[in-house]
């Protein structure tokens, strides 16, 4: 490998160019983050391929390549000195053991099988070992354990040397190309078959040199075994140096060598003995490591050629969006013409008047029936019925050319949940033509739509609805904002406003002060924090108040509650709905949401038990309704019960009451009107801590005074 | 790699999410404009999905078919002679004056239609079947070309599924897909390409080859995150920092010990959201638990516990004051000592595995801070809840997503089970943590460590895997 900055290629990455990766990667691992170099990026994006490819491109451009180059080197180097230092070692080692083997022997024959154990017993038992590990394939560092301390040798030394980051990841990214895989295991077991090769050319050396240079005699030696024995396995030893053509004893040359302790050693049969030892050396020693040598070379080459980068692993991950887009802009193909359909511009027709007489004409233009009726129970009405296809829209044209006395006005009632389109559009222009009559527009379903969680486009949704409204030809005063599906008295009275009739509804009359004064009558009778029916009693008390308009208030917070086995899950329908209300500043403090959906909860109750009063602990649902309180409050959560800190504290169930009591007064307003009273009444610091009846009544009366500069500001408007 | 490349037009009414699809399918964020609002998208916009960079499907957004009743009826116009083939007329309206004029955004697309080998029909499920979408669908009919419906906001409780499938039953149509491009369906994308798949025949492979992407790529993230998460469990279950027995220093090093996991817990927020390829200026339109890329609770808040239903368990109620989840170990000597360190700094404290270390810490005057359980199953949980947020939305979401509480198997075990082996582990090797002040990271404890984060990652894998599931 050359330290010089290698040139990007399309070829496929070498094996030093994924090293290099693997210290990029281990190195952004460490710092946490992956480097921003978008010169970088772009090259590898430019030049494409697999996301390994990328990955190995952009990895040579970074600017630290060339000093993990260079740190990958020093390592490199490092390792190689480790290796070629062992092996010396093991060369002499090899060399002592023979001396030592034979320099034991001084005094009568050699112990042939004494020498033959000494110099390739350990040996032997490394090579089982080996074969074992690598046949089940078990942890690769094992395999090549030899070759594993020496590499972590060269690791330790390279550290030592160099310290710093860099140096660090060269490390840890060899370290981690040997610890997986098949580089690892073959790489480490050459360098252990190496090593053994060594080790056994210094025996083997020496052994000749002993031999050429002295006499020995060999014999062998027992204390339990037959001569039978020893003739089977020393001929079976023999087998394979023979064929190769060593010297090696016959069977009587064995027999006769056994040596007793005394007597002559048997010198004729010195030679073969000398043959069968260096035969023995070479064919179980120096030949199966050579051989082993060889295939491991061979293999880590193969397994270096396969090896690719785990592209799952977090640190390559990260870089496949940056690297690898999985889409690709093909620009706009058809542009937009340069006069849009809105910007078309369309003659400006004088409005036409609401006639004197004639009834009023009412359709539905796509919207689903209310769920007040059909048609709207405000007045007299021509039904013209529901408009939702051609055949409709023929219908409703052909019966308003027809009718007589023709309509005053027609109103239209659309949808906010609908996307207002150009075919309403042409509609709405074409029965105001063709009938010479004005329409007047009912935007209905905006609880619907602030439903689907779009409580902030609900403006914009209105605002399109009027941009169509004036296309076409729909004059402004005549477009309001009216949510059929659940009508209040102030919802009739726009809708009376609308058409042009007297209002005859009376203003609702102002029960706030009493609900106050109710909360401040339970409040002192509460010895600590109230429990969930003393808080509900209170509710059921305050929704006494509204009791004439309950049939609004009870659509309004969707207090469906009867006997039916969906009691929970209402109860928290009428929680997320009491949140829901909230100003968005008030849903950030964990106390207020909990008075929002406990006065959800127990409104639902108190509607339950206006009507029959019945005991509300024995309520079939009431066991449920912390839970359902709980699971309202807290959708990510799974049982934490919603229980404020200190037992004397009132504040959670005064602020509940109280935005009870604030939301029955404000019925019949537009959902975001009551929202903003509520934020306004509610304005400044957190819900302060309310422990006695006294600091109730002063934090009530802060609300009251507040709700008046509200609802006045509300009729400057 | 030479299959042929797809080309899909996406229509559908106003407003039916066509360029949110494109964005969901695409993962790109940026693609067109996006809002509530009727016409945003008045020209024919078009991205192609690449496997390894290779464009195999082109899709198309397009304009809304607005006023399909008026296109209807002028096409019925236009047919005097009952014999002629729809895709004639079709043609000879995108000729003629009013694919310029009235309708000229329907012309748009329907010419794009016409340009590509299938049409994705894009329907908002909340809506009823209309008599203009009968007569869009008349039209598309006339384009001669597959049309695959795609039924939009299929997660909302609005949505009319059996509806919208009878109604396309009727005409013919019976490979629907559904779809939600706010809640990204851990399934509902392949679905949506096999539909395409089974009307197109020549394009199986090409179609064959993206699904297989599309889903090494999820499982690649799925892993990615959870290594990404056991990387931070572990880091914060080694990080120990041994402090002298000082009240008063205590209390500084206390809170900067905090901030370190703080640190290291935002840093694997930052990272997941990178993964997903969320971009840091997407927080405001794209929604998650987590606000500006933050979680809102502080992790030392008892709030954040309780919020996440974790239980503070008994060491806790030792300490008095449940919340500042942080252990100071005092080795099992000296609880008197131990117990006033708690007091004085309002730290939980527990006995630990006794080791010959601690015992010279302790008697060097020195103990021990590491985080305690309930903060490793606050971030486990925590993190977790943002991964599957993550995988779960599409990229066009526009609104906050609100986890519904499950009752997930995975994530009950980090709540309340036994904490994972190798996290124990991992408390008593301070040198796997690789956060600042801990023990400093040798070569050794690499392998281990390593070895440690797959077996955790592994385990926080499995959760994820049985949340899938219910």
């Amino acid at each position: 490998m050359t330290i010089k900055n290698e040139p990007l290629t399309t070829t496929p990455p070498t094996l030093a160019q994924r090293l290099l990766a693997e210290a990029v990667r281990l190195n952004e691992d460490g710092r946490g983050a992956a480097m921003d170099e978008p010169r970088a990026d772009a090259a590898a994006r430019a030049v494409g391929g697999d996301l390994e490819q990328r990955i190995v491109i952009r990895a040579q451009a970074l600017s630290i390549a060339p000093a993990l180059r260079t740190a990958l080197h020093q390592l490199r180097g490092a390792s190689s000195v480790v290796v070629i230092f062992g092996l010396i070692l093991a060369l002499i080692a090899g060399a002592t053991a023979s001396q030592v083997v034979f320099g034991s022997q001084l005094n009568g024959p050699v112990n042939f099988f004494w020498v033959l154990g000494s110099l390739l017993g350990v040996h032997t038992f490394a090579l089982l070992l080996w074969l074992a590990m690598i046949s089940t394939r078990s942890s690769d560092m094992a395999t090549g354990l030899l070759g594993g301390m020496v590499l972590g040798v060269g690791r330790r030394i390279s550290r030592w040397l160099h310290k710093g980051p860099i140096h660090l990841a060269a490390v840890q990214a060899s370290a981690s190309l040997l610890a997986h895989g098949a580089i690892g295991r073959w790489t480490l077991s050459a360098i252990s078959h190496a090593l053994w090769l060594a080790f056994l050319i210094g025996c083997m050396v020496l052994v000749l040199l002993i031999l050429s240079t002295k006499q020995y005699t060999f014999a062998w030696e027992t204390t339990i075994l037959s001569d039978q024995t020893y003739v089977a396995l020393t001929r079976g030893l023999a087998a394979i140096p023979e064929i190769l053509g060593f010297a090696v004893p016959d069977p009587q040359q064995i027999m006769d060598s056994h040596w007793t302790g005394s007597g002559e050693p048997p010198v004729a049969s010195r030679e073969a003995w000398a043959g069968l030892l260096v035969g023995c050396l070479v064919v179980y020693g120096l030949l199966p490591r050579g051989l082993l040598l060889l295939i491991s070379l061979a293999a880590q080459r193969r397994a270096k050629k396969q090896f690719r980068l785990n592209t799952s692993l977090p640190g390559y991950a990260r870089l496949e969006s940056r690297l690898m887009p999985v889409s690709q802009s093909l620009g706009v193909v058809d542009p937009e013409a340069s006069h849009g359909p809105g910007s078309r511009v369309e003659a400006i027709e004088r409005p036409l008047a609401i006639r004197e007489s004639g009834p009023t004409a009412i359709l539905g233009l796509e919207i689903e029936p209310p769920a007040s009726g059909w048609p709207p129970a405000a007045m007299e009405w021509l039904d013209l019925g529901f408009v939702d296809n051609r055949s409709d829209r023929h219908r409703v044209l052909e019966r308003l050319g027809s009718v007589i006395p023709p309509p005053r006005l027609i109103v239209v009632v659309c949808s906010l949940a609908a996307t207002p389109d150009r075919g309403g559009k042409a509609f709405i222009h074409a029965i105001q033509q063709a009938s010479g009559t004005p329409v007047a527009m009912v935007l209905t379903d905006g609880q619907r739509l602030r439903e689907r969680g779009h409580g902030d486009q609900v403006e914009q949704r209105v605002a399109d609805w009027r941009r169509l409204a004036a296309d076409a030809q729909v004059v402004h005063d005549r477009i309001v904002e009216v949510d059929l599906n659940h009508l209040t008295d102030a919802s009739r009275g726009k809708l009376a406003r609308l058409m042009g009739t007297a209002t005859t509804v009376a203003a609702s009359v102002r029960r706030i002060e009493e609900s106050f004064d109710l909360i401040i009558e339970h409040a002192q009778r509460w010895s600590g924090q109230p429990g969930l029916a003393e808080q509900a009693e209170l509710q059921r008390a305050i929704a006494g108040l509204y009791r004439n308009q309950s049939r609004s208030w009870q659509d309004f917070l969707r207090t469906g509650f009867d006997q039916n086995p969906q009691q929970i899950r209402q109860i928290k329908t009428s929680a997320e709905r009491m949140m829901t209300l909230l100003p968005g500043r008030l849903r950030k403090s964990p106390k207020w949401l909990a008075a929002g959906a406990m006065a959800g909860a127990l409104g639902c109750v108190a509607a339950a038990t206006l009507v029959a009063p019945v005991a509300i602990a024995s309520l079939p649902a009431w066991a449920g309704l912390g839970a359902a309180v709980s699971a309202a409050l807290q959708p990510t959560r799974s049982n934490a019960p919603a229980t404020p800190e200190s037992s004397g504290d009132l504040s959670e169930a005064i602020s509940s009451a109280a935005l009870f009591a604030l939301v029955l007064e404000l019925q019949g307003r537009d959902e975001a009107a009551i929202t903003g009273i509520i934020d306004k009444v509610t304005e400044g610091d957190d819900l302060p801590v309310i422990d006695t009846a006294d600091a109730a009544r002063v934090w009530l009366d802060t609300l009251r005074h507040r709700l008046d500069q509200a609802l006045a500001a509300e009729g400057a408007i | 790699m030479t299959l042929p490349v797809l080309k899909v037009a996406v229509v559908g009414h106003t407003n039916t999410g066509k360029t949110s699809l494109l964005r969901t399918l695409t993962r790109d964020a940026g693609f067109g404009d996006v809002s509530d609002r009727p016409s945003t998208t008045r020209h024919v916009e078009g991205a192609s999905l690449l496997v390894d960079g290779v464009p195999l499907v082109e899709l198309y957004d397009t304009p809304g078919l607005e006023d399909s009743i008026g296109l209807l009826e002028h096409l019925d116009g236009l047919r005097d002679d009952r014999q002629a083939h729809w895709i004639d007329i079709v043609h000879q309206f995108l000729a003629g004056p009013a694919a310029h004029g009235e309708f000229e955004q329907e012309a748009k697309a329907i010419r794009q239609v016409l340009a590509s080998d299938v049409a994705l029909y894009v329907v908002d499920a909340r809506d009823r079947v209309l008599g203009k979408h009968r007569d869009e669908l008349e039209i598309l009919g006339r384009c001669a070309r597959p049309v695959v419906p795609v039924l939009n906001f299929m997660a909302s409780p609005e949505a009319k599924i059996v509806q919208w499938r009878e109604h396309l039953a009727k005409v013919n149509m019976h490979a629907v897909a559904e779809f939600d491009t706010v809640v990204l369906n851990e399934s509902g994308e392949q679905r949506l390409f096999e539909k395409m798949e089974t009307l197109l025949d020549a394009f199986r492979p090409t179609l064959e080859v993206l699904i297989e992407d599309r889903k090494r790529q999820r499982a690649n993230l799925i892993r990615a995150s959870a290594d990404l998460l056991a990387d931070l469990l572990i880091d914060v279950a080694a990080y120990t920092v041994v402090v002298p027995v000082d009240d008063q220093k205590t209390g500084q090093v206390m809170e900067s010990f905090k901030q370190t996991i703080r640190d290291r817990e935002q840093r694997c927020v930052s990272e997941l959201l990178a993964l997903f390829r969320f971009r840091p200026d997407d927080y405001e339109a794209e929604a998650l638990p987590i606000e500006d890329g933050q979680w809102g609770l502080d992790l030392f808040n008892q709030a954040s516990l309780k919020q996440f239903g974790v239980r503070a368990g008994s060491g806790a109620a030792a300490g008095g004051l449940a919340g500042l989840a942080v252990d100071a170990m005092t080795a099992g000597l000296s609880l008197g000592t131990g117990a006033a360190v708690g007091a004085a700094v309002g730290v939980l404290w527990s006995s630990s595995k006794t080791h010959g270390r601690r015992i010279a810490d302790r008697m060097r005057g020195y103990t021990e801070l590491r985080a305690s359980d309930a903060t490793l199953r606050l971030l486990a949980v925590r993190q977790m809840d943002l991964v599957q947020a993550l995988l779960r939305r599409g990229h066009a979401s526009q609104e906050k997503i609100r986890l519904e509480a499950r009752a997930e198997a995975g994530r009950k075990e980090w709540l309340s089970g036994k904490l994972p082996r190798v996290l124990g582990e991992a408390k008593v090797n301070p040198a796997w943590s690789r956060l600042e002040g801990s023990a400093a990271m040798t070569g050794d404890s690499d392998a281990h460590r390593l070895e440690a984060r797959d077996e955790l990652a592994g385990v926080v894998e499995a959760g994820f895997a049985e949340k899938g599931e219910a």
